[in-house]
């Protein structure tokens, strides 16, 4: 347990700051990515296609464990919440970097769905998983400006 | 992916008009996870992060969920589905089904 919150901890902090360079990278360009359900931009579409990105992400024994005693007195999970940020930044990011390796000018119509990957009801399988999904329509528009 | 099929979750293929609708399309598949996965998983769970080998499960179940859908609209002869939606529900322990639906459409 001791050896779970310390090297989830260092695992986890490792992990996020790698997105934070990650994110660094990007700062100053436009973010294509948006909820909004039509293109921003009156200009011709050339292409457009379905796109998504997944992960599954897991707390540590250490967090599902803190997690549990939280849970008796209420309030926020410290624990969860960074977890579940961390998974919804990270396939928010893939999915701009999907639209931007394949050459899209924007990617309308995000969706974000979470799921439970339920734990086995029996036995002492100690795996549980939260699995986040984004998906969007991307659009590539014509190169001739009109 | 299957060649020449627009799919979109917008309620339009964005920059085709839509010429005719062949009503709801769906596919899905349910996936249980490896027991040898699994094990990889268990221990990933200790430090928390990504489980890698859950993620690659729940995306090729999803893939395989769009084909089915894709199969299901290409029998209807469309050539588009629109306003594409996903879900996921965890049946018994251990196994979940992905679910994948939409639209069929045709567009030019």
């Amino acid at each position: 347990m001791g050896g779970s919150w310390l090297f989830g901890n260092l695992h986890q902090n490792k992990l996020s700051l790698k997105l934070d360079t990650e994110e660094k990278a990007l700062e100053g360009r436009t973010n294509p990515v948006t909820n909004l359900s039509k293109p921003s931009q009156a200009r011709q579409i050339a292409s457009s296609s379905l796109v998504m990105e997944s992960i599954s992400v897991g707390p540590s024994w250490w967090q599902m464990f803190t997690g549990g005693i939280k849970n008796l007195f209420g309030g926020k999970i410290h624990s969860y919440d960074k977890m579940l940020t961390y998974g919804r930044r990270v396939v928010i990011h893939r999915l701009r970097m999907q639209a931007i390796q394949s050459g899209f000018d924007e990617v309308i119509n995000l969706r974000v769905e979470t799921a439970m990957i339920s734990k086995k009801s029996k036995g002492d399988d100690k795996t549980a998983a939260f699995e986040f999904t984004a998906y969007g329509t991307a659009i590539r528009y014509s190169a001739s400006q009109d | 992916m299957s060649e020449g099929m627009h799919l979109s979750n917008t309620e339009t293929v964005p920059g085709k008009l839509i010429t005719a609708s062949f009503g709801l399309v769906q596919g899905s598949t349910v996936r249980a996870k490896n027991v040898f996965k699994d094990i990889g998983a268990g221990l990933k769970n200790m430090v928390g992060g990504e489980l890698k080998a859950y993620t690659e499960l729940l995306q090729e179940a999803r893939n395989e969920a769009l084909q089915r859908m894709m199969m299901d609209a290409q029998s209807r002869g469309a050539n588009a589905i629109v306003n594409i939606r996903f879900a996921t529900s965890a049946v018994a322990g251990g196994a979940a089904e992905l679910f994948a639906y939409g639209t069929a459409v045709t567009v030019e």
